[in-house]
């Protein structure tokens, strides 16, 4: 879609604490493919910029060698995210192509992405990017068991990256993986193996390319397991009336957004015959995007849900009344 | 800039109206509007398009206010006619059943 091509991405990098956010932050930050990337992360010490040939801009940003843009959050990340841009139109910083913020281990990081699209002027300039959720190999099953913020990390998470997997046999391996499904079955799950992952630059890149989609939409139904955090998905076989889709979507996560987590998939609407990306983080939905094919399987409206307590035959059963809604009331 | 998008994000729908195509999304807006109409109904009240920029909000006892956005609108719907929820089998029931 035109009006968002040229935004800034702005991707996410969450995970609990000790689970090796900050290695993998280091490893994205050394590679050239992502040379043109700011990063907004709230203590230095943790982050070792010395390894990394650092520049002081000025207190709170530093240019690295690799051409990265390292700024601190001292208490506002809406104020922080207006002062980057700032600097980059005035030319003090570079044109960096790419944000990423790193959040605290505890963090929810839904708040994080609301500030992106509830700020006029951060929503102009930049758009919501990837969710990316480290989990410690070792740790990553009692700390899932014991915390409720690393589940809903995991849960809102594009791309869940198991850290220090060369740690543990393969069948703990297996069994935490199975875990990350049961609660998140639409997210890819890489290894990082000694620190390194294969082909790190492509943990952010588009999230809405047809194999991507295919991969959301290829998932089994997972009951609620962790903290009743489940996932289920709602079909449409006929093209849906866009009108009552984006009224009920909206109210939807207007009333229940603090329970659905995640819901993405594509919608096949009536008159059209491309799909449209949906994707929503809580009360958050981002811009609606054309796909420029049907993935194999078929047409037709696919939306997986992720979140606390579904009641998924409610939610198809409202899905069903506004789109009969929308068909008396406009007509279809 | 497409016509569909307006719907779910605010930044949108002025771009939008702005555009050659501007006769599009400016049948996306009545068509929300008059799906939000009929999602009030239960609670005698109704939403306009107004302006092309803003969804404007009455009630039965006559209020009135703009809302910038769909949640926008429904965090004003909640204060002046009470939270609607679209889970609830009762309003669900009341649309199934409205002409």
């Amino acid at each position: 879609m035109s009006g968002t091509v040229q935004k800034v991405p702005v991707d996410l990098l969450t995970g609990f604490l000790g689970s090796g956010k900050t290695t993998l932050l280091r490893r994205l930050l050394t590679d050239p493919a992502l040379a043109d990337t700011a990063v907004l992360i709230n203590e230095f010490g943790a982050v070792g910029l010395d390894h990394l040939l650092v520049e002081t801009v000025d207190p709170d940003t530093y240019l690295l060698s690799s051409g990265c843009i390292c700024c601190s959050i001292r208490d506002d990340l809406a104020a922080a995210l207006r002062e980057l841009w700032d600097k980059r139109e005035r030319g003090l910083l570079p044109p960096f192509r790419r944000v990423v913020i790193e959040t605290t281990g505890l963090a929810d990081p839904t708040p994080v992405l609301a500030i992106l699209t509830s700020e006029p002027m951060l929503r102009w300039h930049l758009r919501i990017g990837r969710v990316v959720a480290t989990i410690d190999a070792l740790a990553g099953a009692a700390t899932l068991a014991a915390h409720d913020e690393s589940r809903r990390q995991v849960a809102v998470a594009d791309r869940l990256v198991v850290t220090k997997a060369d740690l543990v046999e393969s069948a703990a391996l297996a069994a935490l993986e199975a875990e990350l499904r049961g609660i998140n079955p639409s997210a890819d799950i890489l290894h990082a193996r000694h620190g390194e992952l294969a082909d790190a630059p492509a943990l952010l890149t588009s999230p809405n390319d047809t194999r991507e989609v295919r991969r959301w939409l290829a998932y089994e139904p997972a009951p609620a397991r962790h903290g009743a955090i489940g996932s289920f998905l709602l079909e449409a076989d006929q093209p849906i009336e866009w009108a009552a889709f984006g009224v009920w979507l909206s109210l939807l996560l207007h009333r229940h957004g603090s329970r659905i987590l995640r819901v993405k998939g594509l919608v096949h609407i009536q008159g059209r015959d491309l799909p449209v990306v949906i994707q929503g983080v809580q009360h958050v939905v981002h811009p609606p995007e054309h796909l420029p094919a049907w993935p194999e399987g078929g047409q037709g409206t696919r939306l997986v849900f992720i979140g606390v307590e579904l009641d998924p035959p409610a939610i198809r059963r409202s899905f069903s009344t506004f789109q009969l809604l929308g068909d008396r009331v406009l007509g279809g | 800039m497409c016509g569909l998008c307006g719907v779910l994000q605010a930044e949108h729908w002025s771009d939008a109206a702005g555009t050659a195509d501007g006769a599009v999304p400016r049948q996306a807006r009545l068509r929300r509007a008059a799906l939000v109409s009929a999602v009030l109904a239960p609670r005698r009240a109704r939403a306009a398009d107004w302006e092309g920029a803003k969804l404007r909000l009455t009630t039965a006892t006559g209020r009135v206010e703009l809302a910038d956005t769909l949640a926008d609108l429904w965090h004003r719907a909640d204060r002046l006619v009470g939270p609607l929820d679209p889970l609830d089998p009762e309003l669900l029931d009341r649309l199934d059943d409205a002409a």
